[in-house]
């Protein structure tokens, strides 16, 4: 089967139950040959408009374009097993009466039976399982089951693929091998892909785009880098990596007072209010710096050294990249502010 | 052990003073089971050694034809449960048309009658006589030897009347699989394109394969077990064929060769379907429940749902026990001793019921602790529910015979027939109450008592104190399940009953043997009204046991 790929478009797509509303006026595109990766805690509306996407569920306003076919509005829903769309869930969902051949086998009842089992060997052969073809879903690791369960999505070349936290059931030595194969075939394939997600880390380093929700709404859609540096609004700061909040300060004239000192807020913040951001390493341990603080606890070790201190009242985090100095709880210590990693949010 | 100090004398002390208490601990489970296989055990001694004439007559006679119409029996019984209950379960599970929710317990409703007294009503209404033949001729004007009609008294007849009392037992098996079955398997179906006619035979149906096999099980091992309904519609199955041998010749030996006979159909259900299973596994492989989201169904499906779920309880339950009930008000009898049928009836389930509770809490607490008595005791308490009645109440006969023999007792007394009766029933349905507790034990965690001991509880405060109670909470639905088991129980009351100390159920079913069934039809109903009261129980569990509902 040829598949043509196409954006995928959701405009103002929403999903109430019961006067709720789970998924709240998104827009967005999937993209051919693009990886979405939707960050938010449970309950922002993730799962839900994954299935929305999928067609599993009507939606309650707006509608969802693939090209120029209409899938979903308030009045018209192409049914879910018509849109040819791949999902792999958390759990893998895979037939447990069925082997592995078998499973990846069961989306191409278009062809006939030995084509199909053609094709469903040489997926599995390509996700390294030839040699568990005729094991159940029982017989096979969760690894291998997640597999499997990719095969199965891919092998009846759907127009997109979603994947709802599907590497998080894993245990962590497997999830990276799992991953670095999936998201290579859905490279190779050029599928447009959203990938439900609770880490930070596997979306940003993965995804071309990073979206994040919460309370149904989706909060901001950007490259990996724009979204963790230049975060629309302290909730996607905050899904997308440590950061430490402070506010609210009075703006004039392009100047803020804060604990820190005067600092100059970027031109796109109007006067007002602002909440600032710290991202991790915006303070660092420098004898040069020009912030007075405190130590207040022992430094944890890691590729950086991480260290409690109090400046004023406020009890922040500072980094040193080498254990020179004498870390000892009570030492008064300079910290220089590294104003790329300052967050504002105008309030 | 833990310990570590004292003599290597003293440590050897003590643990044989533990084997010692262990072995006496062990003493009340070991008696239980074997008042549970004693019956069994004795049918098969009495099988051994029952060769002979009476046999060799049953062999040339009787064998082939009532093992071919057992057989016809459970498959024509199996394939009217099977093709009407499964779909039934998977429309209440999985979409919405009107009076779903009404369907969805209203299907278990023919568990309270009994199959014989379906048989009574269903002989009365599809009789020559009868009232659907009457509007037939009525209708056409023809007269009643100028059209065929449908004889109930036949193999079809029969397996009609126990697919409609039983069809429940399929339906709840196919339903809690369906009901449990990941939607997300069902979601992925969908993705990969597979229509809503694929979704069920392919992926839902094999998944619940085993769920449905055991509800199949269950109703076919009651029908092969089942005496008053067959024999009412005049079917020889294996199992009237032994009564009526027992009842010609009072001769255990043949009669309990052809239970062995029936045994063995039993057991090869259970072993077919084992074997059917094979490898692929059928536990889910996705353990997020979502709330199943039933589809609507357009007009005409709807309709077709309705119809064959609302035809399912009319032909169960409510086509039958409106007849009776039609019957009762239109001739107002009260049969004379319907208020000591009535007596008997309580008392004899009353003190079954007492029995099996007393077996089911000791074999319970067997089964929970596990080991090599925990297994002995769960194939004890199995193997007595798997054997039909009619078969147990021979072992009594044996035992009975045995005793008289050895002079412990001067025949069958009064006293000697309503023990045996309790023995039976004991052997037969202390397995509801069994599982029942086991279950509630297996619900509290060993903590419980680890939390008990910690606080000073010696072995017997912890188990009158803690593990009794909990036991005792899960033996309360189980209690009314055999009390109403035992109340409904025909062919063992029929054979081993006192003299002249009839039963509801025997008196139903020997006036409607004398086709009177007016007297019959109010035993009936009170038999109806009783076992009423464990369905709806279950219904409202079963409308609470949805996954993700607390």
């Amino acid at each position: 089967m040829v598949t043509e790929l196409n954006d995928i478009r959701l405009e103002a797509v929403g999903r109430r139950y019961g006067g709720h509303a789970i998924v709240d006026a998104v827009d967005l595109t999937l993209h051919p040959g693009e990886l979405t990766a939707i960050l938010g805690a449970s309950g922002a509306g993730k799962s839900t408009l994954l299935r929305l996407i999928a067609g599993l569920e009507p939606v309650s306003s707006g509608a969802i374009r693939h090209g120029g076919t209409l899938w979903s509005d308030t009045r018209h829903t192409v049914p879910a097993e018509h849109r040819r769309v791949g999902l792999v869930f958390q759990d893998f969902a895979l037939f447990p009466h069925l082997s592995a051949a078998r499973n990846v086998a069961f989306g191409l009842a278009h062809l006939d039976r030995s084509e199909a089992r053609k094709l469903s060997l040489s997926w599995l052969d390509r996700l390294g399982l030839s040699a568990r073809a005729e094991a159940y879903p029982h017989e096979l690791s969760g690894g291998e089951q997640q597999r499997v369960a990719i095969a199965r999505a891919l092998a009846p070349s759907p127009v997109a693929l979603l994947m709802d936290e599907p590497f998080s059931g894993l245990d962590p030595e497997r999830r990276d091998g799992v991953r670095e194969t999936t998201l290579g075939l859905i490279a190779e394939t050029g599928v447009p892909a959203l990938l439900v997600t609770h880490q930070p880390e596997e979306a940003l380093r993965h995804a071309d785009k990073v979206a994040v929700m919460s309370g149904g709404k989706l909060l901001q859609c950007a490259a990996p880098h724009d979204a963790y540096l230049r975060p629309s609004d302290p909730v996607v700061a905050a899904a997308l990596g440590p950061v430490s909040l402070l506010g609210m300060f009075p703006v004039s004239d392009g100047r803020v007072d804060t604990p820190l000192g005067p600092l100059a807020v970027p031109p796109s913040i109007q006067d007002g209010r602002v909440t600032m951001g710290l991202r991790e390493g915006a303070l660092s341990v420098d004898a040069g710096g020009t912030i007075e603080a405190r130590i207040v606890g022992a430094a944890l070790p890691g590729a950086v050294f991480r260290v409690p201190v109090s400046v004023g009242d406020l009890g922040l985090e500072a980094v040193l990249q080498d254990e020179e100095a004498a870390l000892v709880a009570g030492a008064t210590i300079a910290l220089r502010l590294n104003p790329r990693r300052l967050l504002w949010f105008q309030s | 052990m833990s310990e570590v100090t004292g003599t290597a004398a003293s440590a050897e002390d003590r643990s044989s003073l533990r084997l010692l208490t262990h072995h006496w601990r062990n003493m009340p489970a070991l008696a239980a089971m074997l008042v549970l296989v004693l019956p069994l055990m004795a049918v098969v001694l009495a099988a051994l050694n029952g060769g002979g004439d009476g046999w060799r007559n049953v062999v040339e006679t009787k064998l082939f034809g009532s093992t071919l119409t057992t057989l016809g029996l459970l498959a024509l019984s199996a394939a009217m449960m099977t093709l009407t209950a499964v779909p039934a379960a998977w429309l209440v599970t999985q979409y919405r048309f009107p009076g779903r929710g009404l369907f969805e317990w209203a299907l278990i409703l023919p568990l309270a009658a009994p199959a014989y007294v379906l048989a009574f009503a269903y002989k009365d209404l599809l009789n020559v006589a009868g009232p659907v033949q009457s509007a037939v001729r009525d209708l056409t004007g023809l007269g009643a030897r100028d059209y065929w009609f449908p004889d109930i008294a036949s193999l079809p007849g029969a397996a009609f009347v126990l697919s409609a009392a039983l069809f429940p037992y399929v339906y709840l098996g196919a339903r809690s699989s369906f009901v449990n079955q990941s939607v997300c398997t069902l979601d992925a179906a969908r993705l990969l394109g597979a229509g809503s006619k694929r979704r069920f035979l392919d992926v839902a149906l094999p998944a619940a394969r085993p769920a449905i096999a055991a509800g199949a099980a269950l109703a076919l091992m009651e029908v092969a077990a089942d005496y008053g309904a067959t024999s009412h519609l005049g079917v020889e199955s294996l199992s009237v064929a032994l009564i009526v041998n027992w009842e010609g010749y009072n001769d255990p030996g043949p009669a309990a060769r052809l239970s062995l006979v029936l045994l063995t159909l039993v057991f090869g259900l259970f072993y077919l379907e084992r074997l059917l299973r094979g490898r692929a596994g059928v536990q889910a492989t996705s353990s997020r429940w979502q709330q199943v989201k039933r589809a609507p169904l357009s007009r005409w499906p709807a309709l077709g749902a309705m119809l064959l779920c609302g035809t399912l309880v009319l032909l169960g339950f409510i086509l039958p026990m409106a007849r009776l009930v039609w019957i009762a008000v239109e001739t107002q009898i009260v049969p004379d001793d319907f208020t000591s049928a009535t007596r008997n009836s309580l008392l004899l389930a009353g003190m079954g019921t007492a029995a099996c509770a007393i077996l089911a809490i000791v074999t319970g607490f067997a089964m929970r602790r596990g080991g090599q008595l925990g297994r002995a005791s769960r194939f004890a308490v199995s193997s007595g529910y798997a054997v039909p009645g009619s078969v147990l109440v021979l072992g009594a006969f044996a035992i009975i015979a045995a005793a008289q023999h050895v002079g412990l007792i001067d025949g069958r007394t009064v006293v000697v027939s309503l023990v045996g009766l309790v023995w039976v029933y004991a052997s037969r349905f202390t397995a509801v109450g069994a599982n029942a507790v086991d279950a509630a034990l297996a619900r509290a965690p060993a903590s419980f008592g680890h939390a008990a001991r910690s606080l000073g509880a010696g072995p017997v405060k912890r188990i009158a104190r803690v593990e009794l109670p909990i036991a005792l909470s899960g033996l309360i639905t189980g209690t009314l399940i055999m009390f109403v088991e035992i109340l409904k129980e025909l062919p063992a009351t029929l054979l081993l009953q006192p003299f002249d100390w009839e039963t509801l159920a025997v008196r139903a079913y020997n006036y409607a043997s004398d086709e009177r069934l007016a007297s019959a039809t109010l035993p009936s109903l009170l038999i109806t009204a009783v076992g009423l009261v464990p369905v709806i129980i279950l219904s409202r569990a079963l409308s609470l046991s949805r996954p993700g509902r607390h």
